[in-house]
């Protein structure tokens, strides 16, 4: 592999990230400098708090891989494995086969994964894992859960990339994720984005079709937000890009080693909002017992409108913006 | 009627807090002009409303009109003072959440000075101050706006700043304390107790020192005169010493304290058998603390005779995790103080508000007319009255800054007052704070420190 195809595949850390990183971590490290505390106070927290959401049982099952299954093995941009995504993991041919590839319609196979990838696989805040063990650990954050959804679009000769950026999302995602822990929250105040999401966009008909698989379908009641569908940009609803947005095929070496570092330092914190997460995602589910997801889904529509959380930034952005 | 601007208190209150007639506006003709506050009668709910409405919009038009940082929030949000046009659209206008008043760069006098001349909608003037420390700039700030400046406890790092101008300050402290006179009208001078020090910019000491200069200076006891400085202040809020020198400061405010409430139980004593009316404002868990030794020692007194009045305000827990119903506690002042459950009244406010809620008898917290109270949900949304959601309020008397604030209290709003007959709309008194909001309340502060004492008397009353 030369060193084009490295940079191509995404293996580098670019200006992109650079500047993704370079203007949030100085922050972080800016504010653990002079609060302590809370650093201290964030690894204590929540002592009975998750270290990951993985489920005791899968909620799937991922079919024995056998040679006959049918798949994607071009070298192709944005077919190719790439870091953390590789689409030739017997795991993720045979489940790509479950759900579809090859049988279905582009469009359909790839809403397929993506109701499969929302719907069955925890979100969570753990160290960055590959494709396959996300599918085999049902369990992982926005960017692993989008590792699967990239590798199964791949396996099933759908291009598939990634959308990355630094996100600014609706008040109650700030209040489920950032305000569980002091320092992210002060973190993201400080910022008003956090670091790093990532969206999908797969390859149909000549169009990318943007989709979100960060969250679990059982986000959207007790939030009283609506659920994504696929092809929708998160933008209109819960998500939206609060810098540049950037589409590289991978991600770079070193993000795994890169992406652990949080969790090391701040294990409290990943506690605090996995805490968090998964009283919603139980309140999401009682929810879901006395409603369709379909069903809650066209009524919230109805009425929603994002509230972005970014009122107590506005003003201190306003207030940047006068200058001294 | 009684007119309740005839007593010493009220005629203080009129020489150091007046606005010049020619300069009232719509807020000042409530405050000032208003023959009460709280009276059904009187504030019909229909002109009431009419007049907050009115005063509102007159404060939105000074704000845009004179605050460039207002004034580019509003077109931030596209919003302009003429789309407020009924009640409804008052949900419209933009608002800033609480920690917004503590986003100040740096905590070097000179940056701070900049900041606050930029969030002000009024004139401060050139930076001439020569020092280097917070708490003399803090001094020097309030001498120059001749007004009231105040900081928060600084728990999670940042003080929060305040700054009110002469206008905001004196509107408020009128109201302050017309409030007091109207709920226990005074025979002669009452005494004003307040167990705590007035030597600080830390809000409650500076609020209730103040309150205190309404007093004459035999009337008026403290529990310490001693400074509470900003660094005092943030040392008690965290509770860590980290140096010899900072234990030796925790060890001698814990000592100053014990020996300031016994003081205290001694004046109150005094105070009782010559039938003296006292104001007595404290926060709960100070209060507890000496109703604790009371009992211990067998010590009633009857404060009910002389129409005095308890005042509490700053959050209920009272040490560590335990908490005490406002009910529980009524019946404790009454045991102990002989003051009855409709002369002890707890009070809700904070440091961004110009404007408090007191409880009734049936602990329902009545907000001052001119408040305009809302409650928002997680998408910042506006929920009606009877659910529970973020308290919020546009608060028209703010000259100084736009006090239309989104704060991080966790309140339920009723459209009435299910028990009492005092008019407007009531919250319950369960007022938590939100998911994810900073612990608040430098009422508070002490109250790690007397943690340990509480304990002894605890355990002292178990045996």
């Amino acid at each position: 592999m030369g060193l084009r195809e490295w940079k191509e595949k995404g293996y580098f850390f670019d200006l992109d990230w650079t500047r993704t990183f370079g203007r949030s971590i100085p922050s972080l490290i800016f504010l653990s400098i002079r609060h302590p505390l809370l650093v201290m106070n964030a690894n204590k927290g929540s002592p009975d708090g998750p270290q990951n959401l993985r489920p005791k049982k899968l909620p799937y099952e991922i079919p024995k891989f056998t040679k006959d299954m049918k798949h994607c093995n071009s070298n192709e941009r944005y077919l190719r494995p790439t870091f953390l995504c590789d689409p030739l993991d017997p795991a993720i041919i045979a489940m790509a086969n479950k759900l579809g590839a090859y049988e279905k319609s582009d469009w359909d196979y790839a809403e397929s994964v993506f109701k499969f990838v929302n719907g069955s696989i925890r979100i969570d805040f753990s160290s960055p894992k590959t494709a396959g063990e996300c599918l085999r650990w049902g369990h992982g954050t926005c960017i692993d859960k989008l590792n699967l959804f990239i590798a199964l679009c791949r396996a099933a000769g759908i291009k598939a990339r990634y959308r990355l950026y630094s996100p600014q999302g609706v008040e109650a995602l700030y209040n489920l994720y950032m305000s569980a822990d002091p320092l992210v929250q002060k973190w993201v105040d400080n910022l008003n984005f956090f670091v790093l999401h990532g969206s999908g966009e797969s390859l149909i008909d000549g169009k990318w079709a943007i989709s979100d698989v960060s969250a679990d379908f059982y986000h959207g009641p007790p939030q009283k937000i609506p659920i994504p569908h696929f092809g929708e940009d998160p933008a209109d609803l819960w998500i939206k890009p609060a810098k540049g947005v950037w589409q590289p095929e991978g991600l770079p070496l070193g993000f795994r080693l890169l992406g652990s570092l949080p969790f090391l330092m701040f294990g409290g914190t990943g506690r605090a909002i996995n805490k968090n997460i998964k009283a919603n995602y139980e309140e999401g589910l009682e929810i879901l017992k006395t409603i369709s997801l379909e069903e809650y889904d066209r009524e919230i529509r109805k009425t929603y409108k994002p509230k972005w959380h970014d009122s107590a930034r506005k003003a201190s952005r306003v207030l940047d913006s006068l200058g001294k | 009627m009684e007119n309740i601007n005839d007593n010493v208190l009220s005629r203080r209150a009129d020489e150091l807090f007046s606005r010049p007639r020619e300069q009232w506006t719509t807020i000042d003709e409530i405050i000032y002009g208003l023959p009460s506050y709280y009276d059904n009668v009187v504030n019909e709910t229909e002109k009431m409303n009419k007049m907050r409405f009115k005063a509102i919009k007159e404060s939105l038009n000074h704000h845009y009109g004179k605050s460039k940082f207002y004034n580019q929030l509003c077109k931030e949000y596209e919003f302009r003072p003429d789309d407020v046009r009924n009640m409804k659209d008052l949900e419209k206008i933009p608002m800033l959440p609480d920690t917004f008043f503590k986003e100040y760069p740096a905590e070097n006098p000179k940056e701070v000075f900049e900041w606050l001349n930029r969030i002000s909608t009024i004139e401060l003037g050139n930076y001439d101050y020569g020092g280097k420390d917070l708490q003399g700039f803090l001094r020097w700030a309030q001498d120059r706006i001749e007004g009231l400046v105040n900081h928060s406890s600084g728990t999670t790092g940042h003080y929060s700043f305040m700054f009110r101008d002469k206008v905001t300050f004196h509107r408020f402290y009128y109201a302050l304390v017309r409030s007091l006179v109207e709920i226990a009208p005074p025979k002669d001078e009452p005494h004003y107790v307040y167990p705590g020090s007035p030597n600080t910019f830390l809000t409650i000491g500076r609020w209730l020192g103040e309150i205190g200069y309404v007093f004459s200076e035999p009337k008026r006891h403290f529990l310490t005169d001693r400074e509470i400085s900003m660094s005092i202040a943030r040392l008690m809020s965290t509770g860590h010493a980290k140096s010899l020198k900072e234990k030796f400061i925790l060890k001698a405010l814990k000592k100053a304290m014990i020996k300031g409430e016994e003081k205290m139980l001694t004046l109150l004593e005094d105070l009782d058998k010559t039938g003296e009316q006292i104001y007595m404002v404290t926060p709960p868990f100070q209060l507890y603390s000496m109703m604790l030794k009371m009992k211990e020692r067998g010590m009633k007194l009857n404060f009910g005779e002389s129409n005095s009045l308890i005042v509490t305000g700053g959050g209920w827990k009272i040490f560590e995790n335990r908490k005490i119903s406002e009910q529980e506690f009524a019946t404790m002042v009454e045991d102990t103080l002989g003051v009855p459950a409709d002369r002890y009244i707890d009070l809700y406010g904070m440091s961004e508000m110009n404007g408090i809620a007191i409880s009734c008898e049936g602990r329902y917290k009545h907000l001052h007319p001119w408040i305009h109270p809302m409650v928002l949900d997680d998408n910042q949304g506006h929920l009606g009255y009877d659910e529970w959601g973020r308290f919020a309020f546009l608060d028209p008397v703010a000259n100084s800054y736009p006090g239309y604030i989104i704060t991080g209290d966790r309140v339920k709003l009723l459209e009435r007052c299910p028990i009492c007959d005092k008019p407007g709309p009531v919250l319950e008194s369960d007022i938590t704070r939100m998911a994810g909001a900073e612990a608040k309340g430098c009422a508070n502060l002490m109250r790690g420190l007397m943690a340990e004492e509480f304990k002894k008397v605890e355990r002292k009353k178990g045996n």
